[in-house]
């Protein structure tokens, strides 16, 4: 069973999925872009703490993300249930990511907001970034949904490990579909305005 | 659906106000300097939380620093 028979589908349906958000972000947005001249005006301004908290966002799961897969694509999910070295290794990546993302994003946000350093158009980003957060869930267990079934027909039954790993993707992607989400945000501030 | 199209003249205020900076008013109207750069060019409307605070910032009135022009083209 090599993992990457359904890591390709789950990959592509993701994918797909993202280009199809930032296509429809792109499409409801006014057409009229912003001219060269504002858009220099506007890259000289200093980068707003959410954007880059978002950047950090992107960094720590994506890395996360890149590293367990890459174990799991090359050890195999079968070894990730019989090795208990494996398991630990992976399970200490996740969570150390989990929680650098916790406190390096979502309490300094929270802290942000607190003291009054998110104005209301970050706010209006953060709030549009949970349309990307859920569509990028929503798809990654999609593509679950569909590679599993295929994978193990024959067999007629889904190993439990599968469990964990859903859970695992899941929570990974709603962390970097976060960030993404308010970094697209700003982008399409910085070429359509923010409307 | 149309959407209100809001003018400002913060550019020309800020000037008349000692040429005070994007980074100042933005201080003062507890906002990102980001936000005042993308009002100034018309392609940001803010709250009326905002609306007021940038108005107080230069003394005058709400309907002096902003103006109602109709609606935008559907989007």
């Amino acid at each position: 069973m090599e993992l990457s028979s359904f890591m390709v589908p789950i990959l592509a349906v993701a994918l797909v999925g993202l280009a199809v958000t930032v296509v429809f972000l792109l499409r409801s947005r006014p057409r009229d872009t912003l001219s060269p001249e504002e858009r220099s005006e506007l890259a000289k301004a200093p980068m707003p703490r959410l954007q880059k908290r978002a950047w950090w966002g992107v960094a720590i799961s994506g890395l996360t993300f890149v590293t367990v897969s890459s174990i799991l694509f090359s050890q195999g999910a079968a070894a990730y249930w019989d090795n208990d070295d494996l398991r630990l290794l992976v399970i200490g990546i996740f969570l150390g990511g989990l929680f650098a993302y916790v406190a390096v994003v979502l309490v300094a946000m929270a802290k942000d907001e607190r003291d009054n350093q998110l104005d209301e158009r970050d706010q209006l980003i953060l709030r549009r970034a949970a349309t990307t957060q859920v569509t990028m869930m929503i798809l990654t267990l999609a593509a679950w949904l569909v590679a599993l079934p295929k994978m193990f027909h024959e067999q007629g039954a889904i190993p439990t490990v599968y469990l964990y790993l859903m859970f695992g993707s899941v929570i990974l992607v709603s962390l970097l579909g976060q960030s993404l989400g308010i970094l697209i945000g700003y982008w399409i501030g910085g070429r359509f305005g923010q409307r | 659906m149309a959407k209100d199209e809001i003018g400002n003249h913060i550019r020309r205020l800020r000037f008349d106000h000692n040429e005070m900076t994007q980074q100042e008013l933005a201080e003062r109207a507890g906002c990102t300097r980001q936000t005042i750069i993308l009002l100034e060019q018309g392609r940001y409307v803010p709250s009326l939380g905002l609306a007021f605070r940038i108005a107080r910032t230069f003394g005058l009135g709400l309907d002096e620093v902003f103006e109602y022009l109709g609606d935008g083209p559907a989007h």
